[in-house]
């Protein structure tokens, strides 16, 4: 229960007052019954002071009632002076009565509006902690209330009245159009809102909102939207770190498999620097020659213009590899894909005394990706396959295979090594795990994080003899609904 | 020089990479070499090798054997051809065994003209000196074929420096008959003086001991 401040100088006021109309009441000779002017005392009393210290007056006001009488009047009774004494008293009880009732009513009144203060005190608190505003959008006029806390994440002063019109002044202008449009599919009272966006605030700086908004029903039976506004700039922010902590980790994979694969790489290069080196001193000699021979020299310098694109083809193909930028999304042919890495590959994989098998599903639909990581995880999965096999010895088949499964396609490496221990097969993708003894424990964990970014799954199985590692890509929506 | 100078010298060339194999051999070409490319080892061992001055420009990683191999197993057979490395990526390891197993050079592609120049005119050097003296024992070894049992006993008796008295103590003739062997053999083995016959025996002992 709320305490009531008993001010000094209203008690005294009230004292004084009290004793003015005893002392009428007692030592004038009015015909009147001034008692009654005691329901105005405790009238102000009861608004005023505690419960008891109201009753305690009444019972006071009774009492000196009661004493005016008796040194007015002695114990006589006198008719018409003792009616008014007591009609008085009756309506002191009363008043005093009544008193309490209307102080009982306000102190309920104080209570909930407290109440009311100190939910919408945590209601605030509570927005201002999450970074959530809530809101409402009135239809059909598209009257907009908002909390604090949704006026701050737009970055406007609370007592600024919300419209339309601001929402999109501080939007960022590539993503106006869409709020535009679920404004105006809210306005139409069309489903629950659910969305985000950017907004881009007066002092240049990019906040991330989450929109979310249902329909309700206001008390004219009209449709109405709550909902709230979220910033979720820092989960995106720190989701765009992990992104590019993940496709740098995936990078020095990439330059790491580079180094590992030096010779190829060498060799890729200097072959067809070779053939440029010996085709221009060949040409220069034919044209050398007594009788120059122009058909010779001609040859030559076409085997010069086509070792010169494969040079060129190789260190873009290497450098590709190594590039930082971030992922590009674009449509692959995987079929492709595998070839070309197994060229790269073809001085490892002539390492072993292999028979190699290679089965492409020539209808292959494409699928989309960043060709550079998915050739990172195929180079990963043939590098683990070829040095199993090279470490278990004997001889080595190597099956690579793609082929379409309903809506996905499948690539698989199948190598003859020694397989996966079964106890393996669950850590196999875990970072820092390795059957290696000079392996990381790395490559399969990115070439998974690579694959799951591209939507698809990654796995291995023991198929003895050898194991099989193989992972699916979602097929390109297009060409889904085109073959359709 | 050659015997047969009217022939070029033959480069093979064992290379798995068209481009390759295209350039180096349009190239020798145009210094006036024969060239043969093979893309694989059982490629080079199925072809014919015509009798001539020849080498080999051999690639060390090669798909299936590998330079290296063909350069093992032509040492087992007994070929002597001189052979060349060419690599794309060589490591030390590599060119040990490669210059152990009697390389004449070992070229890291891309390799200067000149450097492959004059590594193949070294092993054509090389192949040409060792025919010349297959070719000089070969007449030597016709040559002592047409003495008599008697003369080439003389002759060996004479180059080992005993007197023709004691020759004839040792074949049990007399002097005269041995001097006239002894003359015989110089004339038929077209030695000017006594030392020329005592070096042709030198020359055909091993082959006469095996």
């Amino acid at each position: 229960m709320p305490r009531r401040q008993v001010h000094p100088a209203h008690t005294l006021a009230l004292i004084l007052l009290t004793f003015a109309i005893f002392a009428i009441d007692a030592f004038t000779r009015l015909d009147t019954a001034i008692a009654v002017m005691y329901i105005v005392v405790l009238m102000i009393a009861s608004s005023l002071w505690p419960r008891r210290a109201t009753l305690a007056l009444g019972a006071c006001c009774v009492l000196l009632t009661m004493g005016a009488y008796l040194i007015a009047h002695g114990l006589h009774p006198v008719a018409s002076p003792a009616g008014r004494a007591l009609v008085s008293i009756a309506a002191i009880a009363i008043a005093t009565w009544l008193g309490l009732q209307r102080q009982q009513a306000i102190d309920g009144l104080r209570q909930r509006q407290e109440a009311l203060r100190r939910s919408q005190a945590f209601l605030a608190g509570a927005q201002r902690l999450t970074r959530t505003g809530s809101f409402g959008i009135k239809t059909p006029g598209g009257a907009m209330t908002w909390s604090d806390e949704a006026a701050r994440i737009f970055g406007y002063a609370p007592e600024l009245e919300p419209s339309m019109e601001r929402v999109l002044e501080r939007t960022l202008p590539e993503d106006r159009a869409a709020v535009r449009a679920a404004f105006a599919s809210a306005l139409a009272c069309q489903g629950a809102i659910d969305f985000a966006h950017r907004l881009l605030l007066p002092g240049g700086a990019v906040r991330h909102v989450h929109v979310l908004a249902e329909i309700s029903q206001d008390e004219y039976g009209e449709c109405e939207y709550l909902g709230a506004i979220t910033d979720i700039t820092a989960r995106i922010e720190a989701e765009q770190q992990l992104h590019a902590s993940q496709n740098q980790l995936a990078h020095a994979a990439r330059v790491s498999t580079l180094g590992e694969l030096a010779a190829s790489v060498a060799h890729e290069v200097n072959q067809p620097l070779t053939a440029i080196l010996a085709n221009a001193k060949a040409a220069r000699r034919w044209l050398g020659r007594a009788e120059p021979d122009v058909g010779e020299a001609m040859a030559a310098l076409d085997g010069i213009v086509q070792s010169s694109e494969r040079a060129s083809q190789v260190i873009r193909r290497i450098r590709a590899m190594a590039r930082r930028s971030d992922p590009e999304h674009r449509p692959i042919d995987i079929n492709q894909l595998v070839q070309e890495t197994l060229e790269l590959l073809q001085r490892e994989l002539d390492r072993l005394p292999l028979v190699l098998r290679v089965e492409l599903d020539p209808g292959l639909p494409e699928v989309v990706g960043d060709r550079v990581e998915l050739q990172q995880v195929l180079i990963n999965l043939l590098m683990n396959a070829l040095q199993a096999m090279a470490a278990a010895g004997g001889a080595a088949r190597l099956d690579v295979r793609t082929v379409r499964d309903g809506d996905s396609v499948r690539v698989s490496v199948c190598d003859s090594g020694p397989g996966i221990a079964d106890a393996d097969s669950v850590r196999l993708f875990e970072p820092f795990f390795s059957t290696k003894s000079d392996g990381m424990g790395l490559g399969l964990s990115i070439c998974r994080s690579i694959i799951t970014k591209h939507g698809g799954r990654i796995g291995a199985r023991s198929t003895p003899p050898g194991s099989t590692f193989s992972f699916e890509l979602p097929v390109l929506q297009e060409m889904q609904t085109h073959e359709q | 020089m050659s015997s047969n100078p009217a022939l070029p010298e033959l480069i093979h060339v064992v290379d798995d990479d068209e481009a390759v194999r295209d350039s180096l051999s349009r190239l020798l070409r145009s210094v006036g070499m024969q060239v043969a490319c093979y893309p694989s080892v059982p490629d080079f061992l199925r072809a014919a090798r015509p009798d001539v001055c020849s080498c080999l420009l051999l690639d060390v990683r090669l798909p299936g054997a590998s330079g290296l191999d063909l350069q093992d197993q032509l040492n087992r057979d007994g070929v002597s051809l001189p052979v060349i490395f060419m690599t794309g990526f060589g490591d030390v390891p590599m060119t040990v065994r490669a210059m152990k197993g009697g390389a004449v050079d070992f070229l890291s592609k891309p390799f200067r003209e000149q450097d492959l120049l004059d590594a193949i005119h070294q092993a054509l050097a090389r192949d040409r000196a060792r025919r010349e003296r297959g070719r000089s024992l070969a007449a030597l070894e016709a040559r002592y074929q047409t003495l008599s049992p008697r003369e080439r006993q003389v002759m060996g008796l004479a180059v080992r420096g005993l007197m023709n008295k004691q020759i004839a103590g040792e074949v049990g003739t007399s002097e005269i008959t041995v001097k006239i062997h002894r003359g015989n053999a110089m004339r038929k083995m077209e030695a000017k003086t006594f030392a020329d016959l005592v070096r042709m025996a030198e020359a055909l002992a091993p082959n006469n001991e095996a």
